[in-house]
């Protein structure tokens, strides 16, 4: 996250056509709720591969023959 | 990064949330930063609803190829995963933390998969040679002009996109 950014955000309209799609479920945080840091409750050893996690394997290429 | 920079609006693919939850022991994941980031600004989250799903076959992986510390491997009996009753409770242990992360962040909007979306994303499987839920998550996130994309897979390197932000961590 350390290259630069410009800043960019939804207009109000494109924001307000995702909020009307059916289906669409917005949730807003406690207010009362403080901390900006989320501590895991399932613990891990070392890190995980997410791709193993997701079972995205790597087929870029076709296998040959 | 810029404290002036307010973070607004920002697609979280699966990888990414995957990452946050269980990418670390300490929770001190790239991922992890990016979402106090994100909570710090006050930002708004966009993740498809094909994330749950996911997630869930991530939860099952975790704890059938051993990827859990001994300690939560132990006191969830995850050995015994042939028993209904501790898969059970493994996958409600998943979906209680799947919730108190979405509950996490300032606000969330969890957009549904329809027929427009599996043809757009069609599209970016042949564009970039993405796995179809790798494309549906790219065209879910296109289609409302989400400016930003986080994810924490290298395949999104393949995007021409400089919308698209893989949040790695250190070596």
């Amino acid at each position: 996250m350390a290259k630069e950014r410009v800043i960019k955000q939804l207009t109000d309209e494109q924001r307000q056509e995702i909020l009307r799609t059916p289906g669409v479920v917005v949730r807003k945080r406690d207010p009362l709720k403080k901390g900006s840091e989320f501590v895991p409750a399932i613990h891990v050893d070392r890190p995980v591969p997410v791709r193993e996690l997701l079972g995205r394997d790597d087929d870029f290429e076709c296998e040959s023959e | 990064m810029s404290s002036a920079f307010r973070l607004s609006d920002v697609y979280l693919d699966t990888a990414f949330v995957v990452n946050a939850l269980f990418g670390h022991e300490s929770g001190e994941s790239a991922s992890a930063r990016g979402l106090a980031e994100l909570v710090s600004s006050g930002g708004t989250a966009y993740f498809s609803e094909i994330l749950r799903v996911e997630y869930f076959q991530a939860l099952r992986r975790l704890a059938t190829r051993g990827r859990v510390s001994t300690s939560t491997l132990d006191s969830f009996s995850l050995q015994r995963w042939n028993e209904a009753e501790v898969r059970r409770r493994w996958l409600r242990l998943g979906h209680k933390e799947l919730d108190r992360f979405i509950s996490h962040l300032p606000e969330s909007v969890e957009i549904p998969l329809n027929r427009q979306i599996i043809e757009e994303s069609v599209d970016l499987m042949a564009t970039y040679a993405l796995g179809s839920l790798d494309a549906v998550h790219l065209a879910t996130a296109l289609h409302y002009q989400i400016p930003f994309v986080w994810t924490c897979d290298d395949h999104f390197e393949r995007v021409d996109d400089p919308f698209v932000e893989i949040i790695r961590d250190a070596d």
